[in-house]
Order: structure tokens, then sequence, then C-alpha cells
């Protein structure tokens, strides 16, 4: 049974300019142990499917349709009351490193501690061990547990937000741009101590990302996003050796690899549509080099293309040899 | 945001400073251009005062009718006594000087040694003639003879008219309905000298013993019986000490202390004989000695209270315990009622003390009184308990007196309205009137109805604008003013119209004057001196222009014509009569560059006063800013 | 720096401003219009022989410079002199007595109601923005707030004081009775405290709770927000530890800045309610242009605004960690 599984994920924010179509329409799962990827330019719908799945949307978001399944519950079914239950038990999540995701007058310790005594039915100096324990996970001093959010570099912040993160020993940790604006070297360690993590504990994950090298240094499965749409699916290997959709393609060319040498790099011309009115037809018709007239009119379908590989494009069979990447 | 916290607290604070401070910068009068060619004026009235601002309003008004423009405008009481004390340069306010128990106001007001900084003399009256009767006045013994020199005086003063007296705001009170026994007199039911209410004071139903309650605006101002001259202080004072005579509900001296007084023939010599079952609060008796002592105690230490009759007291001596005698310096008329206000002390706490010794929080005040001190708490509350020995039999009937601080005016009525407090140490507010009028649970107010010492008059500076010299504005000004609406408006029609300085119906019959030089309310008459006077509007604006000056003859180069002695006499004399008008003219130009240097003066030290203000708070801001 | 260091720092900077205060306290009073000597004599019965003798005892005939050097000089030993309409009595006495410990107790009740309800019912507020428990709160709030201190308290006065009676007229105690224990004078003491209590409570509370509210909204939209929602914590802790926690601070340094307003709220319903306090003591003092005590009374809140802000200072370093290092 997958860990989580989301079916046709609609959620819009109503604005006074008009509905936002943030995500229209999210499939996925993620396997027990699998890291799934999430990748797209930024403003493509990434951090409102992860706050959908939390339930942690802003007033002005509205889930419109779909489901989001949890261990054989849809969350959306479920009360407030319900979901707080639910939320860093089953699963939590990481904000961007530059975000000041920990609140300055707590210390850190209390912030991880707080979170464990309101999950779980243990003494305080239960919880304190694991507090310490999860510091020594994140390679943190655990004499520091008494240390303020702002004593800690950015690095160490976001190693203290992941050891919160795993404070309930939940399911499934969804990282938001875990490593966006921290230094190179410091995002290294931290994807480093994510994969190690993510072996050591079994755990599941979902790794949002705009930069889809990342994405294929630690990654079984992989989803690219545009405006709002999955535009392609599948395991992570097809999708950086045969990309099915120029999108993708393109993504793949914009940004060089971790490791190996420098590729070419093909900016995508043009910037992502407004998504009160995106296009019509194929969202990405516009920018799309391959664009043909279908391509403005009808919306490609979103099919199983290669067995567990899906894309939307109107020119799969077409492109395919030309998005193929020679390596 | 830290250095923005700093600046606005800074500014914060100076503005706090600045709004309590507001009233008395925004009451800064403008000076007003009044056309020098015009019968027009600036007449201040006192601003908390609702009975002066109401009335100027209405005399505004009425002088309209005759063509003068007298410009009624609030000030503070900081502004305009301090004009009245230091600048002098006022033209006309309009307000209440206050009485005594016997017309003590006459030689401060008008006489001429009352004219300087201080002095009370505001309006700068000078007549030798006035002086000479005053002074002769204060030293005639027999009433009769002082009362008719005081009836030219006022003849005098009415033919100058330096100043109009318009009515006396009466004392009404808010009295709980219950009470009875106490007693009218001019001045009100409640006063310092007033010491028949407090003894009579009872409760309908309980003749002794009555637990009696009375709201006072804010605290007594002194302990010190010989400073405490302020309404409220000296209420107690007086039912704590005794003075040697007290006045009867008819303003005569009636004996207090003293049982029995004789001034001999020539006025030198007082001789009082004191009753003999006086007692101190401490059980000590009270001997001619203590009068002696305090009579001494006065002079010895240069007291600078009462100086009047202290200054003319040569000597006392005593014979036997019961027995006074003060020898005067010269004779003083009206030295047996100053003994009115001299509270006699008890020597065996006073002795060594200095005449400004606060009293408390030493001691509580021991006197011969009718009531004594029990306990208080500063600021909020005295409690005074009847004095079981008091000498005089059957008296008080009260058990105890309470005063309780009730700073608002509102809630010290609602504290009678509800029973809390039995009544207020002043009188009933213009704007209660009406609703205690209709309260079921107070005395009728016709019952406490007593004329009242607050005796409301427009004063003319002398020292201003020339149009304000000649009798015949001031006299029409006074016929175009009819006191009895006057009354009715500002007061509701608890005052009483007052036609001369003495108002008999305060001081007494004896000092009616039915020959008494008055102006009755006559508008017609008022208009056909101005045009008489040659005070005609001439550009049709609804204002009086001066007269037009008329040529007068060239004087530079006088030219004898004389044929005989006399005429040569007549036009020396004539000669001299213009040149004095000239040098009058000048000083008097003189006069008005010294006013003109004096308000800008004034104006200046405000604006150099609001400058180094503003610059100070700017210092701090800049310092605040620039910190942390 | 150390934080005796910043405290030394912090005192000297304080002793600047009452420097600056004395000064201006002295040429505020002088340059005014009104004469002193009216205050020194009492009422107007007074004879010009008695009022210059006065004006003489008290040295306002002297030179202002003068004036000033014996101010600052007697200042420095301290004295602030001696009480022109209360003569005799120190002005030290006069305003560290009684009254202060009065007005300490109402301005300290008062503010501590306002605080907490402003607090609890801003945080309320915040957290159902937008609502009608929110735009009720707001109604009220801002109603309390433009409400004149002076004319609440007389409607209090009138209801609660002469219709129902529930409330004593006027002081802190009931006169002329002696108490048979504490605990006696202290029912009576606070039976007498309620009124004005509650007026100057209301009074403060608009401002205070409009500024929870605003602080609070501000505070949500910070990320550590979103991770304690995302935690699933209670909404109690959500609120109270995390969004008040934050939300104290900027409150904080309000209050310091905040206490002259206290003193002008406490001179209204001080004189509705003749509660003796030092506000009562201002609207005296102004009124009969006691210099003396007006001075004191100025350079006593120019050394509370000081202290106020100090305060407010320590406590924020307490309560924020940040500054708490950055001091030390
Ligand atoms: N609260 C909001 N109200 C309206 N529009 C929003 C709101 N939050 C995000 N959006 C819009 O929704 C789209 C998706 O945003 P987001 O999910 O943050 O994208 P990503 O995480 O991929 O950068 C963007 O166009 C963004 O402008
Ligand atoms: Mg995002």
């Amino acid at each position: 049974m997958p860990v989580i599984e989301v079916r046709d994920l609609v959620t819009h924010y109503l604005t006074a300019q008009g509905s936002v179509d943030a995500v229209s329409g999210l499939n996925f799962t993620v396997e027990k142990g699998q890291t799934f990827g999430l990748a797209g330019e930024s403003g493509c719908g990434k951090t409102t499917a992860a706050l959908s799945i939390m339930g942690l949307l802003p007033s002005n978001g509205r889930i419109m349709g779909g489901q989001i399944i949890i261990d054989g519950e849809d969350l959306l079914q479920k009360t407030e009351a319900e979901l707080k239950k639910i939320r860093w038990s089953k699963v939590s999540i990481v904000f961007q490193g530059a975000m000041n995701a920990l609140n300055p007058v707590l210390n850190v310790g209390e912030q991880i501690l707080e979170v464990i005594l309101e999950k779980e039915d243990v003494t305080k100096s239960e919880a304190l061990d694991r507090v310490r324990e999860l510091f020594r996970l994140v390679e943190i001093e655990p004499s520091r547990i008494i240390d303020y959010p702002h004593e800690f570099s950015g690095g160490m912040r976001q190693r203290v937000m992941i050891a919160m993160a795993l404070a309930n020993y939940p399911k499934l940790v969804i990282a938001d741009e875990p490593i966006t604006a921290l230094d190179v070297i410091v995002q290294n360690q931290i994807l480093e101590l994510m994969k190690d993590l993510q072996r050591k504990l079994d755990l599941s994950q979902i790794l949002i990302t705009h930069d889809l090298s990342v994405i294929a240094e630690t990654c079984d499965k992989v989803g690219i996003m545009y405006a709002g749409k999955l535009v392609e699916y599948g395991e992570a290997g097809p999708i950086f050796k045969t990309p099915l959709h120029p999108y993708t393609s393109a993504l793949i060319g914009a940004y060089p690899s971790i490791v190996g040498e420098k590729k070419k790099l093909n900016f995508i011309p043009g910037s992502p549509p407004n998504l009160i009115d995106p296009p019509r037809g194929c969202r990405f018709h516009p920018r799309c080099p391959y664009t043909k007239e279908i391509c403005s009119q009808e919306e490609p379908e979103y099919r199983e293309e290669e067995p567990g590989h899906y894309a939307a494009c109107h020119y799969v069979e077409e492109l395919r040899d030309t998005l193929r990447l020679g390596d | 945001m830290l250095k923005l916290k700093k600046i606005l607290s800074a500014f914060i604070m100076a503005i706090i400073s600045l709004s309590i401070m507001s009233p008395l910068l925004l009451s800064t009068p403008v000076a007003m251009a009044t056309d020098e060619d015009e019968l027009s004026f600036e007449m201040w009235t006192l601003d908390w005062d609702t009975i002066s601002v109401d009335a100027g309003d209405v005399i505004e008004q009425m002088l309209r009718d005759i063509g003068i423009r007298m410009k009624a405008i609030p000030i503070s009481d900081e502004v305009l006594y301090d004009n009245l004390d230091l600048e002098h340069d006022y033209e006309v306010y309009e307000m209440s000087g206050g009485y005594d128990p016997y017309p003590s106001h006459m030689t401060p007001r008008f006489h001429s040694s009352e004219i300087m900084d201080y002095g009370a003399n505001d309006m700068a009256y000078n007549n030798p003639e006035v002086d000479a009767l005053l002074d002769q006045a204060n030293a005639e013994l027999d009433f009769e003879t002082r009362v008719e020199l005081l009836w030219q005086v006022q003849d005098l003063i009415a033919e100058d008219l330096p100043y109009i007296p318009l009515f006396t705001s009466d004392d009404v009170h808010a009295i709980r309905k219950e009470w009875t026994g106490y007693v009218c007199m001019p001045g009100g039911i409640f006063n310092w000298y007033n010491r028949l209410t407090t003894i009579n004071l009872q409760h309908e139903d309980q003749e002794y013993g009555a637990d009696f309650i009375m709201a006072y605006p804010s605290y007594i101002r002194y302990y010190n019986p010989i400073m405490g001259t302020d309404g409220r202080s000296a209420l107690i004072v007086s039912m704590v000490y005794d003075d040697l005579v007290a006045y009867d509900a008819d303003m005569n001296l009636t004996p207090w202390l003293a049982s029995a007084w004789t001034v001999s023939e020539d006025g030198l010599t007082i001789t009082f004989t004191i009753v003999e079952n006086a007692k101190w609060h401490d059980d000590v008796d009270l001997t001619a000695e203590d009068v002696k002592f305090t009579i001494d105690f006065y002079k010895d230490q240069d007291v600078p209270y009462d100086t009047p009759l202290m200054s003319r007291i040569d000597s006392v001596e005593t014979d036997g315990d019961y027995t006074v005698i003060v020898h005067m310096t010269e004779p003083y008329a009206w030295a047996v009622n100053d003994f009115e206000d001299v509270p006699i002390m008890p020597k065996h706490i006073w002795e060594g003390k200095d005449w400004d010794w606060a009293v408390h929080p030493d001691t509580m005040p021991i006197g011969s009184g009718p009531f004594m001190w029990d306990s208080y708490l500063d600021g909020e509350w005295i409690k005074l308990v009847v004095n079981p020995d008091f000498w005089m039999e059957g008296k008080p009937h009260l058990g105890s007196f309470l005063v309780r601080v009730i700073s608002e005016s509102s809630a010290r009525y609602l504290a009678i309205s509800s029973g809390e407090v039995h009544s207020d140490r002043y009188e009933l507010d213009t704007g209660f009137i009406d609703t205690a009028d209709n309260d079921p649970n107070l005395a009728p107010l016709e019952d406490t109805w007593c004329v009242g010492m607050w005796d409301y008059y427009i004063n003319f500076n002398q020292r201003t604008n020339p149009a304000l010299q000649d009798p015949v504005v001031k006299k029409a000004i006074a016929h175009a003013i009819d006191k009895n609406r006057l009354v009715e408006i500002a007061r509701l029609s608890y005052g009483t119209v007052t036609d001369t300085y003495i108002t008999p119906a305060f001081f007494g019959p004896a000092y009616e004057n039915p020959d008494a030089i008055t102006y009755e309310y006559n508008v017609f008459l008022a208009n056909q001196m101005l045009d008489a006077a040659g005070y005609l509007d001439i550009d049709a604006d609804g204002i009086r222009e001066m007269p037009v000056a008329v040529e007068e003859p060239d004087e530079e180069t006088p030219v004898f014509e004389a044929e005989t002695i006399e005429e040569l006499e007549a036009e020396i004399a004539s000669l001299l009569s213009s040149l004095s008008d000239t040098a009058s003219s000048v000083s008097s130009l003189e006069s008005d560059i010294e006013a003109l240097n004096s308000r800008l003066n004034s104006s200046l030290n405000i604006a150099y006063g609001v400058a180094i203000v503003a610059l100070l708070v700017a210092i701090i801001a800049v310092y605040y800013a620039t910190r942390s | 720096m150390g934080f005796k260091e910043y405290v030394g720092k912090r005192t000297l900077h304080g002793i600047v401003t009452i420097m600056l205060a004395v000064t201006l306290n002295f040429i505020l009073f002088r340059i005014m219009p009104g004469d002193p000597t009216r205050a020194v004599s009492g009422d107007p019965r007074v004879d010009t022989a008695t009022r210059l003798a006065l004006i003489a005892k008290f040295g306002l005939d002297r030179p202002l410079i003068e004036q000033f050097v014996l101010y600052v000089y007697n200042l420095l030993r301290g004295e602030m002199g001696i009480s022109f309409v209360q003569i005799g009595r120190p002005v030290i006495d006069i305003i560290l007595g009684r009254k202060m410990i009065n007005t300490i107790i109402l301005m300290g009740s008062s503010m501590f109601i306002a605080l907490f309800l402003g607090i609890v019912f801003g945080v309320i507020a915040a957290w159902r923005r937008g609502t009608k428990t929110d735009i009720s709160l707001i109604v009220v709030s801002l109603a309390t707030y433009s409400m004149p201190v002076f004319w609440f308290g007389m409607m209090l006065l009138l209801v609660f004081s002469y219709y129902i009676n529930i409330f004593p007229i006027a002081g802190t105690i009931t006169p002329g009775i002696v108490h048979a224990n504490f605990f006696e004078y202290a029912k009576d003491y606070l039976n007498h405290l309620m009124a004005p209590m509650i007026t100057l409570g209301v009074s403060f509370f608009g401002g205070y709770f409009l500024f929870m509210r605003d602080t609070i909204l501000d505070v949500f939209t910070e990320d550590y927000m979103l991770t304690a929602r995302a935690k699933g914590l209670s909404n109690r802790k959500i609120l109270f530890k995390h969004a008040m926690r934050n939300a104290l601070l900027p409150m904080v340094s309000l209050m310091g800045v905040h206490v002259t307003f206290l003193i002008s709220g406490a001179t209204m319903t001080e004189t509705v309610f003749s509660w003796d306090g030092l506000g009562r003591l201002i609207y005296d003092s102004v009124r009969n242009n006691d210099y003396p005590v007006l001075q004191g009374i100025f350079l006593f809140m120019a050394v509370l605004v000081v202290v106020a802000n100090i305060l407010a200072d320590i406590v924020n370093a307490y309560l924020d960690p940040r500054i708490k290092e950055a001091v030390e």
C-alpha cells in the first residue's frame, strides 16, 4: 500500500482578480521508503500542493476536488480536529531554509519537545531523551537543545527543522525547497543527511524543488509540474533519460547537473503563465518550441505512454527521439 | 523601529506637558486692534466663572443699543490676574470682587495708595478727595458719621465712575431637607464668619448629637489658623478657634469669646472682657493671657495677616484672668470688626513656634471653639467632633461634623441628592439651580437664599483708553445696563442688584443712602448723553466715534493783549493751562508707548517660551534619535 | 558589553533626560502667564501687604536665573521646595506619600485588567478575524477608545453610585470611621477602587486591544506560525505560546511609552471619583499655580517615563532572546 496517494487534486486561491488555479489536477503515489520529487518552475503550484496535503492553505485557498489518501483514509473528508492529530504524527513538513520557520523566542529543544508531548503519551524526560537522540541523528551537539534559533547558522537551523520533522517518527516527510537559499556546500551536506536518514529510517519523502539536479540525485519517482498541472510523471531513471514532454526536456537542460560536467544551458524562453487566466489548450504552448496549431486549442491528454511513465503532450511520439538526452 | 519609539516617547512627554499647560497657552489673549477713534473696548471676563462670562455677553449686547462696542472676552484667571497685578494694561474687566463682613473693600479698591504692583486698586483710580475721606472714615469712631463719610466717598466715585456695580451673586445652598437650624446671613449659610449656623445646625429628629457631612471641592490649604483664610480652611478655623467677637444675622457685631468690650472716647484703648468658662480642647483653661499672647505673637513675628489692625496696636496688657486691654497707636474705626478675623490661639501650644508653623503633622489643631479635631486623612476628609466643654450653654447641637473632599461639582451634587453627604461648602453653581429647585430631597432653595458675598462689577482701567476717562461715556454705559436682566440670565434671578459700592442688602440697612447718586436703566438718556458730548456715529457702522477735536488757537507765539492786571493774570493762567495740557498729552503718549511695549513684551515672552520649549523638545528628540 | 554596563549606560541616558526635563519644567512654569502669588496668598481677600510679604517669603521677587539656580541646587540636595498652596508641606512629602500609592494602585490595577482583557480579546479577535466576534470586539473597543474618560466616569458615577448605589461616590476610603482590622480596611478600599478602576480600565482597554489584535495579525503572517500549525498543536498553544509571546514584544515597548498617557487619564478619573492621587494633585495644582508641586510631579513623571522605558527594554530583553544576547 502506498504511503500517500494523491488523486486529481485541484486547489484554487480566491482573489479579488479572480480565482488562481494554482493546482489543477495532480496525481501521484509515494511508496514506503521511496522519495518522490516534485519539480517545476517557481509559481507552478508545488507549495500549494504541499500545503493542500498538510491542510494548511491560507484562508483564501480552496481545495476544489480530488483525494489525498493516507493510510487508506481521505484527508479531505476529515475534520480539522482529526487533521490536527494526523499532522506531524503521520506527515510532517520541512520548510524552505531561508524562512524563519522556528519561533525566535522559544529555544529549539522546547519547540521539538512540545510537539512530542502534544502527540504522544510520554513523560517529559522520555521526550527530552528523544530530542537529544534526534539531535544526534541530524548531527548536532545534543547540549544545544537549549539554544535559540538565532544562535544557529542557516544550515544548522535546517538540521533542527529536520530533527523536528522526525520528532513523531512520521511515515512521510514533505520537504519544500529544503536547501534553497543555503550555500552550495551546506546544500550538499543537507541533501546527504536527508538521503542518509531516509535510508536509516526507511522514510518516505516528498521532495519539492525547482532544481531538477537535486531530484536526479535523490528521487525514486519524479513529477514535473507546469502551471498547476502535472505534465510528466514516472520513475526517475526513464524521465531523465527519455523525457516525453518538451517542458521536462527544457527543464533538464536548464539546470546543470550536480555531478559531472556542465551541460548545455538552454534557458526556457518566456515566463510561466498567469494562473488566473491560464492559456487555452496546452498550458505550455506559448513557450514550447515545437508548438503546432492544435496545441493552442486542445488540451493534451495525460496518458500512460510507457508502463509507469505518464505525460501530457500531443506529440509524444513525434518528439520522442528529439527529446532523448544523449549521455 | 526602536528609534522611532524613542522619538515618539520624547514627543509624547512634551505633548503631555504642553497639553496640561495648553489651557494657559490658549487663553492668552489675542491683541485686538481696537480702533482708537471709536467707542470700542475689550472687556475681559473670567473664563471659568459662568456668571462673569454670561453677564459679559449680555452687557456686550446691551451696549450695542447705545453704539458702544464692548467686546466681552473670557480670559483665564492666570492671564487676567497677571495683568491686574503687574502689567496693568487691560481696558475693562467684569467679574466679582468679594466682600468682607464690613465694607473693608472700599480703601483697597479706591485709595490711591493701592496703585502699585499687586495693589488692589487695579484701575488706578486716583482722587485725592476720596483718599482723604477714606482716611477720615477709617479713623472715625462714631458709626453714623463714618457712614456719612462713606456716602460722600460713594457719591464722588459715582461721579467719576471708574467702576459700575452690577449685582451680587447670591448664595443658594443645596442642603438636605432634614437639617434645620442653619442661619441665613449675608454671604451664605456656611461662611467663615457665620458662626451661628455651625452651632445651631441640627437634625429634625435629633436635637443633639447628629452627624453632619459636608462636601468640599478640595482639601483645606492650611491647618495653621492664621493662614487659613481661604474659604475651605476658614470655615474649619472658625469652628475650632474662637474670635473675640462675631456677627449676628444682620451683620451687627456681637460678643463671642469677649462677652463685652468698651472703646475709650479717644479710640486709643479697647477693653475686652473674656468669658470665664472657656477651655482649650486639651482641657487647659483659656484666660486673658492667651488673648494677649495671640496679639503679641502677631506683632512680635510681624505676621503678614490682619496688618491694618495689628499695625495700629501699640501694646496689650491683661487685668486679671479675664480682662484684656489693647492700646492703639491711633484711632481705628474698624478695630473691633477686625478682631473677628483673629483666631485666639493657645499660648501653651504656640509659644516658641513660628507664625507659619504647619501644625500638621506634628499635632492636630487645638482651639477653644465648638468643635474639636478628631481625626483626618490628609487630602480626603476631616472629622470634627463636638467640644463637650464649649463655653456657650447648649451649643453646638451636632455630634460631629465630617468634611469630605469630592472634587467634581456634579459628583458633589449627586452625593447630596443621594444623601451620602448633607450639604456643600459652597453655593450651588448656576447650572445646578434648576435641578436643585425640583429636588425633593433638598430644602427649598428659598430657605437657603442669602445675599451673596460675590459682588460683580465693571472696572475701567484709568490708564489705557482715553475714552474711558470721560465720565460721560461711563455714565452712559451705566444707564444702558439692565441689571435685573443680568441677574435673571447670569444667576437665574438668585442675585441682588447693586447700585452703590456698599450694598445695604449685604452690609445692613444702616448703609442705605436714599440720596445716593445712581444710574437707572434708561437707554434713551444714555444715547442722549453721548450725542450731547459729541460721540456720534459718523461712519454709520453702529459704533460711535470720538468727538472731533476743535482746533485750538495757535499756542506757539502767545501774544499778550492784556490791558489790565486782571486780564494779564487771566491770560497767564490760560497760557499755563494750555502748557499743562500739552504736557499731559505728551505723558499720555508716553504711557501709550509704554503700554504698547509691554504688550509686545508679553507676547514676545510667550513666543520666546514656546521657542525654547520647541528647542528643548527637538534636543530631546535628536538625542533619542541619535543614540541606540 | 556586559549587562551591568548596559544598565549603567541606560541609567546615564536616563539622567541626561531627567536633567533636560528639569530645565524644561522650570522654564515651562515660569514663562506661563499666571501669578504664583495668587496661589501663595490663596484668595483675593488677602490684603496687599500680606501678598507682598508672601512673595518675598518664597523668593518670587528675585531674578528668574537666581530662582533657577536655587531650584537646581535644592534639587541636588534632594529638596523640591515647599508647596505654595499647602504651606509648610515639602513637595517630596506630598508626592511620595499616600497619593502616590493610591495612584499606583489605581493605575496598576486598571492597567492590569485592561492589559489582560486587551491581550486575551486581541488574540481571540485576530484568530477569528472578520467574524462577528471580531467585528463586535472592534466596535466595542473603538467606542471605549474614543470615549472621553471624564464622561464615562460621570456616567458610571450616575448609574452605580447614584441610581443603583453600589459604589461609593468619592474618596479612597469611607471617611471618619475606624476599621476593625486590615481586611476591613482593604475591603473598604477595594469597594472605593472599583468605579475608578473600571473607568480607567475600560478607557485603556480599547487601545491595548486594537494594538494587540494588529500585532497578532502581523505575527500570524510569520513563518513560524505556519510551522506551529503544521505541527498540529492545539489552538491555545498556537495562540498563547507561539503568537502571543512574539506579540508581547512591541506591546511592552508601547507600555513604556504609554506611561504618560496613563497619567493624563488618571488625572481625569481621579478628579471624577475624588481619588486622592497624583492625578488629582496635578489638577488641583494647575488650578492653583502651585509651581513647586507641579515641578515635582513633572520631575516624577520624567523619572517614571525614563524608568518605564528602561524597564520595558529589560522586560523585552527577557522576552526576546535576540535582544538579550545583543545586550550581553
Ligand atoms: N495566498 C495566495 N493567494 C493567491 N494566489 C496565491 C497565493 N499563494 C500562492 N498563490 C499563487 O499560486 C501559484 C502557485 O504558488 P506556489 O504554490 O507558491 O508555487 P511554487 O511553490 O511552485 O513556487 C502562484 O501563481 C502564486 O502566485
Ligand atoms: Mg514554493
